[in-house]
Formats: C-alpha cells, structure tokens, sequence
C-alpha cells in the first residue's frame, strides 16, 4: 500500500492515471501532455507500473499503458486529487488537458 | 492488443483464497452463534443472520474493489478497450457500493428493513451492470 500511496503523491502520476481513466494510451501520447523529459516520464510510469496502478502492453516499439486500478485506488485517487491541489503538473497543452474527451489512440514509436 | 488476461493464475488463486476464507468465516460466525446459545450466551436473536448479511457484503466489496484491476484482453472483445475499462469501473463501484450497503443496513437497520435493503439492493446492481453490459454488446462483433 506504501507504493500505492507514493505513486499518488505526485501531481504529474495523478494527471497520467486521470488521463488513463479515459482509455488506454501511448508512451508517446502520455509523454506529449506533459513539459517533462522522456526519462523523468519514464521514471514516473515505472513508479506507476511498481505500484501495479497502471499495465502496460509493447506492441512493436509501441509502449500501450492501461489503467489498472481497484475501486478503493480510484478512491484513493480521488481523494488525493482533491486534496492535493497544489503543486498541479506543467501541461505542454492546457487547452488540451483541461478537457478529458476522447482522444483516439495513435500508433507511435515513441516510448 | 494482447492484454493480459483477467484469468490469470494469480487472480484465480487469489479468488480461490478470498472466497475459501469467506466460507470458513461464515461457518465460524454461524458455529459460534450456535455454541453461544448453547451455552447461554445472550445474543440477539437476528444476529447469525445480521452478520451473514454484514459478511456477504464484505465479500460483495471485496469481489468488487478486484473488478477494474483485471485486465480483459480487450482485443477479444471486439469493442474499444476505454469502453471495456469503463463498464469494469462501473461493475467494480456497483459491487461496493451495494456490498457497503449491505454492510450498513445490516449493521444499523431493523431485521425487516434489512431484508428489504436486500432484496432490493442485490437486484437492482445486477440490473444496473446488465444494463450496462448490453449497452457495451453492439460493439462486440466478431473481428474480422
């Protein structure tokens, strides 16, 4: 549960799990939602996938994550969101990540 | 997509545990309320029945907090994979919710009113995750 927990903590894992309960999604695609470094995302979807919060899936040079959380995680989750205001993550694209729509899955090498 | 399954041997094993210590908690709870009585122990006369209630629905929200955390393999559904994520979102709240209903009428509730929290509790979360599992049908025509 302590891995759960450190996972939620970070404003910028919060943003990919909400991003991920609108379906599964690209390296790539998660990557573009934020202003951080290829490794630094890396490093938070390894946190993610040790919490065991997140799948992921490669196809080809594709990395596909999946959101994996249980009900009591999605509570978590909500909670940790409304709580934790502060410190919101950085987007690239606010216009964007303000709106949670659909957005259809591209097939795309970057990891 | 090549998900991983939601059969996989560690969920089955899990489950298989979950559901054998559910059992053994039921049979305990009811072997106690019976030892009790035998000898003299002042219970409720409800409460076998009130804590066989309260556990069902432990296990209601147990079975359904683990609902969204199995992966489907969503390319054998035949449906977009957030669709198949969301109705598992859905069953797995449903589950819990109902189960912690269960839980608080049983607890806190006259027997009859428990009984009819039940009865029409239960129904209505089958009902609610049918409905939604026939809303995600059209989409599961066969791949071609």
């Amino acid at each position: 549960m302590n891995r759960v927990f450190k996972a939620l903590s970070d404003p910028t894992r919060r943003r990919v799990l909400q991003l991920l309960r609108e379906g599964p999604r690209s390296a790539g695609e998660l990557s573009d939602e934020f202003d951080v470094s290829k490794p630094t995302m890396s490093a938070h979807f390894a946190v993610l996938l040790e919490a065991d919060l997140i799948a992921a899936d490669k196809q080809g040079r594709t990395i596909l994550y999946q959101l994996k959380l249980s009900v009591l995680e999605d509570a978590l989750l909500g909670f940790a969101q409304t709580l934790g205001s502060r410190g919101s993550p950085r987007r690239s694209r606010p216009a964007r990540a303000s709106s949670l729509g659909p957005r259809p899955i591209r097939r795309e090498s970057r990891a | 997509m090549t998900m991983p399954s939601a059969t996989a041997p560690s969920h089955r094993s899990r489950d298989l545990r979950m559901a054998l210590a559910f059992a053994a908690t039921i049979f305990a709870v009811t072997l106690g309320a019976r030892w009790a009585s035998v000898l003299g122990v002042a219970l409720p006369d409800d409460f076998a029945a009130r804590a066989l209630m309260a556990l069902s629905g432990l296990y209601l929200m147990a079975t359904g907090n683990s609902i969204p955390k199995r992966l489907v393999p969503a390319s054998a559904w035949g449906s977009s994979p957030a669709r198949v994520q969301a109705f598992l979102r859905f069953s797995g709240w449903t589950w819990v919710l109902a189960g912690f209903a269960l839980v608080l009428a049983s607890a806190a509730l006259p027997f009859g009113l428990v009984t009819l929290v039940t009865l029409t509790v239960l129904p209505a979360s089958i009902l609610l995750v049918a409905w939604r599992w026939a809303g995600l049908a059209p989409a599961q025509a066969p791949r071609a």
